[in-house]
């Protein structure tokens, strides 16, 4: 890899940092509607965001996230709602006096300016002293591991090394918010990857309240603190990772994140803590959870493919299944069944010998079945 | 007997016709470029230095003597001296006033939203393709009407009409090319209008902005009819003089040394201008998003 990481000794470092603020911000976001031409693209969002927390929010293309993030910045008018930073109220105030600083997908650097130039551009506007301006550009391109770069010019770096101008120009001037908008789109699939660590663990240490908004889930998952899954300009779910992907609560948040075979069927028995669901393809016993439906009722629910697997003795809900696709993925094989006319996703191991054509057993686990509202 | 062989390869054979056909096409344009460019400034420089005495006349293919007698002739019984006072004065007032003019103008065509854009853009680029002389004819109406004929602010203000179009078209461009998040960026870092005007917007306009002034300084250098209709004769610029020379009594020889007065100064200053437009910051970074 080209670039270095970006704490390269963590402990040395964080010593000679003290970008980081002692006082943090709280964002609340208060029935927040924003509508372009009489559609709400953002509508009617409530959501509460703890000092120094790092909360996501993940959503396919046009679902408001983006919309969202530049309200709270300030570049646009919420139609309704209110935006608090901590108790004060934000609807108002124009988006050079919020004190976010905003991380944006083209990086969005000044190209007529060197390195140090961008980097200091706000501590200019905050018209910060020469002196303390030296010291807090220096230290923030010691953090980015930019240091001898102070007379470049943007065009002369690459992508990820104006991605770290981009970084140092938005922690410098100690913001309430970091605002991050797909900030690691541009960049190449493995840079993505140790970037994103290296932007939590800048995050984390400088303990500065983030909102980050992405469409990839992964990023989210391996990010956040919490996820904010948004559709059509609504929250779906809000939650940490391991929550929204264990216990996903709508089919969208099922079918969005991950791999999920969604599926509706009647309840046909319950017992203690567990019903009986009828589908096309048998009869299975599933945890039924905070689920208040009674025999007779229609329910939806999710299952990831990695809860269907190959039957073993003793094992739980048998299916017979026919094997449509088998694509070897290295770690695992991605299996298309066939179960009786209904397709289900599944997972076997990297060892297993599946062909298409084949039949099988396999079995759901019981404790695999989310059920949907 | 290898190398015979390679050399009968059908590749080799077609590369090295390709080869051939772009060093023909370069000699083509080089040659038309010359006869184009080359043979009338050539040919200028000649008839500038024919001597009065020695008429440059039909057999001889070249003059038969040359001497700066043409030159002498223009300096001493021509008011050339003070028409190049006149039209360098104009020329940067005119330019100024224009880049005042079109410096807002091109920023709301080029960075607002708002109705019927697309038809204020062809509006404004309407004065470059109607003929000069009707321009000069009517404006020279209004600007009677309103005391500005024979009045060197009428001149600046004629020569900033006809450059106007150029340096708006230029700069609305520039405007367009700048991405909305660089100007979201500075006002999210702190940035209020005026900061925005002065680091953002005037700086990354600036290769556009040169070249709009280059266009407006060279129109009004070479602005002949709003000139010669509302200015003279108080005032003589150098295209009003090469026109003297021009016309019934047509003398080639004066005509060929104010061409050279009007065009040498014009050239240095486009190497200059090209030279520092080569520092071109602007492409550079944002050929990479």
């Amino acid at each position: 890899m080209v670039y270095g990481t970006l704490f390269s000794d963590p402990g040395e470092n964080y010593k000679t940092l003290d970008i980081g603020r002692e006082i943090m911000s709280r964002l609340i976001l208060k029935d927040l509607v924003k509508k372009f031409d009489n559609v709400a693209a953002v509508n009617h969002v409530r959501l509460e965001v703890e000092e120094g927390e790092f909360v996501t929010l993940l959503g396919p293309s046009g679902c408001g996230k983006t919309t969202t993030l530049r309200t709270i910045a300030g570049f646009y008018q919420p139609d309704e709602g209110e935006i608090y930073f901590n108790d004060k109220l934000m609807n108002n105030i124009p988006p050079a006096k919020r004190n976010t600083s905003m991380c944006f997908q083209s990086y969005a650097l000044f190209p007529h300016m060197n390195v140090w130039d961008n980097i200091a551009f706000g501590l200019k506007m905050r018209k910060i002293p020469q002196p303390e301006q030296k010291k807090r550009v220096a230290q923030a391109l010691e953090m980015m591991s930019l240091s001898g770069m102070e007379k470049r010019m943007p065009g002369q770096l690459s992508g990820g090394q104006q991605q770290r101008v981009a970084l140092a120009r938005a922690i410098v001037t100690q913001p309430d918010i970091l605002l991050f908008d797909e900030p690691l789109s541009n960049l190449d699939a493995k840079l993505r990857v140790q970037v994103r660590v290296e932007i939590k663990e800048m995050q984390k240490r400088l303990g500065i309240t983030s909102i980050y908004v992405t469409h990839d889930q992964d990023e989210a998952l391996a990010i956040s603190d919490r996820i904010v899954v948004m559709n059509q300009g609504q929250i779906e779910q809000v939650g940490d990772p391991q929550s929204i992907y264990l216990h996903p609560m709508t089919s969208f948040v099922a079918g969005f994140i991950g791999l999920a075979n969604i599926l509706s069927g009647q309840v046909v028995a319950r017992k203690e803590n567990q019903v009986q669901l009828e589908l096309p393809f048998g009869r299975f016993w599933a945890f039924a959870g905070g689920l208040r439906a009674s025999v007779g009722d229609t329910v939806r629910f999710s299952f990831r493919p990695e809860n269907v697997v190959q039957y073993r003795e003793g094992g739980p809900n048998k299916v017979s299944v026919t094997i449509q696709h088998a694509i070897f993925m290295g770690d695992a094989i991605d299996l298309f069944l066939d179960a009786k006319g209904t397709r289900l996703r599944a997972r076997a191991e990297s060892t297993a010998k599946l062909k298409p054509g084949d039949l099988a057993v396999f079995s759901i686990d019981e404790t695999a079945f989310q059920f949907l509202e | 007997m290898a190398a015979t062989k390679q050399k009968n390869l059908w590749y080799v054979r077609q590369a090295r016709r390709k080869r051939r056909f772009t060093t023909l096409l370069t000699v083509f344009f080089i040659l038309v470029q010359v006869i184009w460019v080359g043979v009338p400034i050539f040919m200028t420089v000649l008839w500038s230095l024919v001597d009065p005495s020695h008429p440059w006349s039909f057999p001889n293919i070249l003059p038969e003597k040359l001497s700066w007698g043409q030159w002498i002739y223009v300096f001493k019984y021509t008011n050339i001296l003070r028409a190049l006072k006149t039209s360098y004065t104009l020329a940067p007032c005119a330019v100024l006033l224009s880049f005042l003019f079109s410096l807002p103008t091109a920023y709301v065509l080029g960075r607002k939203q708002i109705p019927g854009k697309k038809f204020f853009q062809t509006i404004v680029l309407l004065p470059i393709i109607m003929p000069g002389m009707v321009v000069a004819l009517f404006l020279s109406r209004v600007f009677n009407a309103f005391g500005l004929a024979q009045n060197f602010f009428g001149l600046v203000l004629a020569h900033t009409l006809m450059g106007l179009p150029y340096m708006i078209r230029v700069l609305t461009t520039s405007f367009e090319a700048i991405p909305q998040d660089v100007i979201d960026a500075a006002e999210n870092l702190g940035a209020n209008t005026f900061v925005k005007i002065k680091d953002i917007f005037l700086p990354m306009v600036r290769p556009g902005l040169l070249a709009g002034m280059i266009f407006a300084f060279t129109t009004s250098i070479e602005e002949f009819n709003l000139t010669f209709i509302i200015g003279t004769p108080t005032f003589e610029t150098i295209p009003t003089i090469l026109y003297s020379f021009l016309g019934y009594n047509f003398i080639r020889t004066n005509a060929s040394v104010v061409a050279l007065i009007m065009m040498i100064p014009n050239i240095i200053m486009l190497f200059a201008v090209e030279n520092f437009l080569k520092s071109d910051y602007l492409s550079a970074s944002l050929g990479k998003l």
